[in-house]
């Protein structure tokens, strides 16, 4: 141990210090239809949702399809001839057929298969055969439906109520001002994990809002996050604003790989922290780590209701939880690098990176699979949070709330 | 006849030892195949390999390296198979002591891609 670092003790933060003094959720909160539903209607089809960087995007004619399973939505995102990123439920005027079938692609306009109706590229009706027909349609004023469409820093967010209650700007309120400058585009090459679990969606969210249990779960596969001063890793620089909440994950300086395949990809591992060779880092950017702790494994960002954004040494890592019913739900993890390897040993160290991020991931869904498994049971009532669990209550609050708004 | 048709199994001169192991990783493509053979095996198969693959790992990359990124003759993309299969062993070996994630059913996937792009999608560009 290098005594002389003087490390930042967690500040220790506990939930009656935040007013979350229940502890107990119902487990029909976990398993009911009646409450996913209730999630359905009242948080999805409600809140403010990432799909995209904008980077996907990019140039006039870019459009990607984007699947919201939670909603039964495909969402095509278009960017205009006016540069404008726009998004239009995949579902043809005439008769509703879904007539985007790629996921992405550069076009001047999107034609229906069926009976050639053609929109261009800002969803608008520019063409179809015998319009006389169709007296009530007007072309250019009628168009693809549209859906509420906004960019936040990069990050493409579509809202499917009729009229959003809130602009994203508002929706996203302090996380939003805070993080609104954060070089996430330096990071433009993009791998995408999918895990198609049965469990409840809120199993997998909370396994990312405490760190209690790292030490014992993670034991082997995250051992540089560990330092004896936080046996129970503690987040610190925590700060909640209104519905997000952001915090500070640190690591342990002082660890060193002893196994020969990790001490060869330790060099250049994402997870080697904001000492890496790379630096400066999107952690090191002001915006992050507000305790100003010296060794940072990763800032967390959760944007309500679906979004977890975890800004490592020389990348970050994007989750989305959707919901599919309260058993089922998909985990999409998208991994954000600077550069794609240029040589074989750079291909195997991202390999590796790949590999160990995908088996920490599974450490986590296999625990969600089996807590859906025990509390289907039936022979709980509730759930039990820690003190030390706060952002979980937190999260099961903000929910409470929105699901209990007309 | 070249001499990978009559061997199969051949890899770089110099990397014999591994060639035990190419009936079990030499084949492979996709992550997702390395993976679910990692869950299959045994681990005395898995550290066997691994225990063979070691001594090798540096002199693995300076040997595909002398080849521009991309364009590997038939035995080094055999070699080169190996390497991304040692990452999956290891993962076995080195952290879990076991073959597969402890508490993960038998034969796990994870879907693993590029993001769809109209870069990545659309073969021509104006």
């Amino acid at each position: 141990m290098n005594e002389h670092i003087t490390r930042a003790q967690p500040k220790r933060l506990r939930a009656p210090a935040l007013g979350l003094n229940h502890p107990k959720i119902p487990a029909s909160h976990y398993t009911s239809q009646e409450r996913f539903e209730l999630e359905r209607e009242r948080i999805f089809r409600r809140a403010w949702l990432a799909i995209a960087r904008i980077e996907e995007v990019a140039e006039p004619g870019d459009y990607i399809l984007s699947d919201l399973p939670t909603l039964s939505a495909k969402i095509i995102v278009v960017r205009g001839d006016d540069g404008i990123v726009r998004g239009f439920h995949n579902s043809c005027l005439h008769r509703g057929l879904a007539l985007v079938r790629e996921p992405a692609g550069n076009t001047s306009i999107f034609r229906c298969p069926y009976h050639a109706w053609t929109y261009g590229r800002d969803g608008a009706l520019k063409a179809l055969p015998a319009a006389c027909e169709f007296p009530t349609v007007e072309l250019g004023r009628d168009g693809l439906p549209p859906v509420h469409t906004a960019v936040w820093n990069g990050f493409i967010f579509v809202n499917l109520a009729k009229q959003p209650a809130q602009t994203l700007d508002e929706f996203l309120g302090l996380v939003g001002e805070r993080f609104a400058e954060a070089p996430f585009s330096d990071y433009p090459h993009a791998l995408q994990f999918v895990h198609d679990l049965d469990t409840n969606w809120k199993h997998i969210a909370n396994a990312f809002t405490e760190g209690y249990h790292l030490g014992f779960l993670h034991k082997k596969t995250l051992p540089f996050v560990f330092v004896p001063e936080n046996p129970l890793t503690d987040y610190h620089g925590v700060e909640i604003m209104g519905i997000h909440s952001a915090n500070t994950v640190e690591r342990n300086p002082n660890w060193r790989p002893s196994a020969p395949v990790m001490q060869f990809v330790a060099a250049a591992a994402m997870l080697s922290g904001s000492d890496a060779p790379t630096a400066p880092s999107i952690v090191d950017h002001p915006s992050m780590n507000l305790d100003r702790i010296p060794y940072v494994m990763e800032e967390v960002i959760n944007i309500f209701p679906n979004m977890q954004l975890q800004v490592l040494g020389n990348g970050y890592l994007w989750y989305t939880y959707w919901p599919i019913g309260p058993d089922k739900m998909r985990w999409e993890i998208r991994m954000y690098l600077a550069a794609k390897p240029t040589s074989y040993r750079e291909e195997f160290i991202a390999e590796h990176l790949i590999v160990a991020s995908r088996d920490v991931m599974t450490e986590d869904s296999s625990m969600s699979v089996l807590q859906h498994e025990g509390l289907s049971s039936g022979g709980l009532e509730d759930i039990t949070l820690g003190e030390n669990e706060y952002l979980l209550r937190h999260f099961a609050q903000s929910l409470d709330e929105w699901i209990q708004r007309e | 006849m070249n001499r990978s048709v009559l061997r199969p199994d051949v890899l770089p001169k110099g990397f014999e030892a591994l060639e035990d192991h190419v009936a079990d990783w030499g084949n492979l493509i996709t992550r997702d195949d390395r993976y679910l053979m990692r869950q299959s095996l045994p681990m005395e198969r898995l550290r066997s390999f691994y225990d063979a693959a070691i001594p090798h790992l540096e002199s693995i990359f300076r040997h595909l390296d002398q080849h521009p990124y991309g364009q590997l003759p038939e035995q080094e993309q055999r070699l080169f198979r190996l390497a991304l299969a040692l990452v999956e062993v290891a993962q076995a070996v080195e952290v879990f002591e076991q073959s597969g994630v402890p508490f993960t059913a038998p034969n796990h996937r994870v879907q693993i891609s590029p993001i769809p792009t109209p870069r990545t999608l659309t073969k021509e560009r104006r």
